[in-house]
């Protein structure tokens, strides 16, 4: 029996759920593609459909698929000889067009050693590509700021629930199997989005019993929101220290996930002494977990879940009631969606860097802040667009570092004025046009492969960073420092909003996101 | 399994040639010990033969790698090796082994069967890149392979991973469990255990299977009978009566009589000053204190054992650790 992922994948792009709006906005690039041709980035989380789409999308236009991704060999010379062979001369045997689409999956993925020289190869093919080339990522601020701007995006978004349970029922009916509705809503509640998480939890759930009922939805991993809630509840209102412990090992959370779970609902409950002496043991725990990340000594866990589960239980004054709405903690939203917001300071600092000959830490650190306040709401116009001008900064990472919003006319006006700048530089070959003794090479003077070629650069030392290691500190240390400062208002405000405007909602935040960071 | 007793049960050596942890390695789903609401799951796939990608997370010695052979001994029955790959991602880690190794798995033909299995233990350990390039695979080959990935913890695994598996949680044995098998051992080889062996081995085993088993065995090399004694002295543990008297004394203020019994356990009993902290950390919650002075105990535990890691003189640590205890009882 077969994968049900894979025998319900969409074979046309009608038949692709729950983004509608992606669906057809792909439909158009590809039926406008002989005009602009230019390649497209298909971006979204996993399992919303994105290579589902790239296929149904071939299928439907009746061109032939060239796949290539992460766990084909990428070095360069492979990347140009399969997508540079196949997207420049159309296919011999296939009729009709002489068309094909080329797809490159994990294209967010192109980095690491394995791969050096990858992205950049990926870079030059798309810009010389002379066939349909799709791109499918997760991460879409992991590609390179040259090769984002060389294709049209387009974004899948989380599959909401309302679109995931009637493809769960669509598959039951073709499977035969009986089902409750709840249990259905309940699948696609615990998935979240994905929707190919959905139907593996439906096809592992269907396959033991003869009905579907929501007692029968309870699969592994994923119930786990469910489980954290029921432990947060018990911690904080009346387990005993030894209960708290060890009703703790039932939760698979992490202890470095735990913790962010517990510092965040824990005002919910505590106050005053006891809040101090549950922070004192979750502080604690905190220095447990940089000691395990320090020695790689993992036995040292124990000691954190002691303090952040025992300890927090035991500072209770009295047993708590009622009932609480505990929440994710809020630096876990944040990171969803500074996710975007970090990615663009990033590249934004990666071209300052280039521009002054910095280190990208050094642009971030130092250099970024004082632009910041200097630019900040664009007061001083003249050096808004001078700066503009020389960093090639467009609307919305100009409204990133300024605080005006991006959509804002103001904004538009001096993202214009600097494009002229930038034109009258060219033309005169002159000077800088922002700090006189800079470097002059603006990302957007037309000198394309010179360009592209230092951004990679500085793309992949940047790109050796993205290490397990890293990206775990980075989770736990630098960015749950923003929990702290971070007001949860603010957080929450766009939840579901397009990551690619995310900065919009900063419209009239004065500290922007950028701020956050330092 | 008892059918497999060998004739000659009765002389200790028969059964000593082999491995017991290999010996006793369930080979079909129903012998496993435990796991009383993933065994029946695991059993409907193969019954039905719809086995989707699995990830099994949890700690070692919990019949991780065991589910996932009796998976593949179901199946495939006797010639089962030939269609199950296993490689361990920490000794093979990185990006090219999932590249190669994998592919030319999945690749090379095979008649009678629709898929084949490749077992990746402590997939946990693969860089990100790794499991990035992992991810598509499984897609790609999702026609002829499945894949069963075990981990110490699920989240230590990419979301994209994790979206294309089942995820079954394996928790620690439940002392039932392990003594189950423990007795059923016995049995089958003819070793005289008592009770207190039995349960000496299940405490020193702590929810680890490969544990009990590896203890069974080896305090049965060592005598006659299994007893308590024979058990604590093979898997240097104090009898947690020992530990939790050392500690007693130490909160009624004798601390002289404390720091005895830590000199025998180290001296005489041979147990290292981790041994200590681990079975110390293990009978906090059975010692006279109130939950916040319990709190306090473990986290100055946890002091002795970083410090004992980084080079400090361990009997002084575990000293200092119970002269401190007395301070409970002042205050």
């Amino acid at each position: 029996m077969a994968d049900w992922t894979e025998t319900y994948r969409p074979t046309t792009l009608s038949a692709v759920r729950g983004n509608d709006k992606a669906r057809d906005a792909l439909r158009n690039w590809a039926e406008r593609w002989e005009d602009h041709r230019k390649a497209a980035i298909v971006h979204g989380s996993p399992g919303v459909g994105k290579t589902s789409a790239a296929h149904a999308l071939a299928a439907d236009m009746g061109w032939p698929v060239m796949e290539l991704n992460a766990s084909d060999d990428r070095q360069a010379d492979v990347i140009k000889r399969v997508a540079g062979e196949a997207s420049k001369t159309g296919t011999l045997t296939a009729g009709g067009s002489g068309r094909r689409l080329v797809i490159l999956d994990e294209a967010d993925n192109f980095h690491g050693n394995a791969d050096y020289g990858g992205a950049r190869e990926v870079t030059r093919v798309v810009k010389e590509a002379t066939q349909p080339v799709v791109l499918v990522a997760n991460e879409f601020y992991d590609m390179s700021n040259t090769l984002r701007n060389a294709c049209e995006t387009i974004e899948f978004r989380d599959v909401s629930k309302r679109s995931i349970v009637p493809v769960l029922r669509d598959i039951c009916r073709r499977e035969g199997v009986e089902y409750d509705e709840a249990a259905l809503e309940a699948i696609a509640d615990s998935t979240s989005g994905d929707l190919r998480s959905a139907v593996n939890d439906l096809q592992a759930v269907a396959e033991e019993t003869d009905r579907l009922t929501v007692e029968d939805v309870v699969t592994g991993e994923r119930d786990r929101t469910e489980g954290i809630f029921e432990y947060l509840d018990t911690l904080l209102k009346n387990a005993s220290a030894e209960e708290a412990l060890k009703a703790s090992y039932d939760v698979d959370e992490t202890p470095d996930e735990l913790l962010n779970w517990v510092e965040d609902n824990v005002p919910k409950e505590y106050a005053g002494g006891e809040l101090a002496d549950a922070y004192e043991f979750l502080s604690q725990a905190d220095r447990w977990l940089g000691r395990v990340r320090a020695t790689q000594e993992y036995t040292y866990w124990r000691y954190a879940s002691d303090n952040l589960t025992a300890g927090v239980a035991a500072s209770r004054r009295e047993p708590k009631g009622g009932w609480t709405r505990y929440g994710p903690p809020s630096y876990w939203r944040k990171l969803g969606q500074t996710r975007s917001t970090r990615d663009r300071r990033d590249s934004i600092a990666r071209r300052v860097a280039d521009a002054e000959g910095t280190s990208l830490a050094t642009a971030r650190r130092e250099l970024l802040p004082y632009l910041s306040a200097m630019t900040h709401h664009c007061r001083n116009r003249d050096l808004t667009v001078r700066m503009a001008a020389a960093y090639g900064l467009d609307a919305s990472e100009l409204s990133f570092i300024t605080g005006s919003g991006a959509d804002t006319n103001k904004v538009g006006s001096i993202v214009e004025d600097a494009a002229d700048l930038v034109a009258e530089q060219a033309v005169e070959k002159g000077g800088n046009a922002f700090f006189d003794a800079g470097d002059p090479s603006p990302d957007d003077t037309g000198d394309g492969s010179e360009t592209a070629e230092s951004d990679e650069t500085a793309a992949e030392s940047g790109d050796g960073q993205v290490t397990l290691g890293a990206t775990l500190e980075d989770a736990a240390g630098a960015d749950g420092e923003d929990t702290v400062t971070d007001s949860e208002g603010d957080g929450s405000a766009n939840q579901t909003d397009d990551p690619g405007s995310a900065s919009a909602h900063d419209e009239d935040d004065g500290q922007s996101g950028l701020s956050d960071f330092f | 399994m008892s059918e497999d007793a060998p004739a000659d049960a009765d002389a200790p050596a028969a059964g000593r040639a082999d491995v017991w942890i290999e010996k006793y390695r369930p080979e079909r789903l129903a012998d496993i010990k435990g796991h009383g609401d993933i065994v029946p799951r695991l059993e409907r796939y193969v019954a039905t033969d719809d086995l989707p990608h699995l990830m099994f997370a949890g700690p070692a010695g919990t019949g991780k790698t065991t589910a996932a052979q009796s998976i593949s001994r179901e199946i495939y029955g006797e010639n089962w090796r030939d269609n199950f790959l296993e490689l361990n991602a920490s000794d093979e880690r990185g990006i090219d082994v999932v590249r190669d190794r994998i592919k030319n798995f999945a690749r090379a033909s095979f008649g009678g069967h629709d898929y084949r299995i490749i077992f990746l233990d402590e997939a946990d350990a693969l860089t990100k890149d790794a499991q990035s390039a992992l991810r598509r695979t499984m897609e790609q080959f999702s026609h002829n392979t499945r894949f069963i990935l075990s981990c110490n913890y699920s989240s230590q695994i990419i979301d994209p991973i994790q979206s294309r598996c089942a995820v079954f949680r394996f928790t620690e044995l439940e002392d039932a469990a392990i003594e189950a098998q423990v007795r059923e051992i016995a049995e089958t080889e003819g070793i005289e255990v008592t009770d207190d062996g039995v349960d000496a081995v299940v405490y020193a085993a702590a929810g680890d299977m490969r544990k009990a088993i590896n203890a069974l065995q080896a305090a049965a090399v060592m005598g006659e009978t299994v007893d308590e004694e024979t058990v604590f002295a093979i898997t240097a543990t104090a009898r947690p009566e020992e530990v939790e008297a050392m500690v007693g004394r130490a909160i009624d203020g004798d601390f002289t009589a404390a720091r005895a019994a830590l000199e025998d356990l180290l001296t005489e009993r041979g147990l290292a000053g981790g041994d200590v902290v681990d079975q110390l950390h293990r009978s906090a919650w059975a010692l006279d204190l109130d939950e916040r002075a319990t709190v306090r105990l473990l986290e100055r535990l946890g002091e002795v054992d970083y410090r004992i890691t980084e080079g400090a003189n361990e009997r002084l640590q575990l000293e200092a650790m119970l002269a401190s205890l007395a301070l409970e009882h002042e205050s």
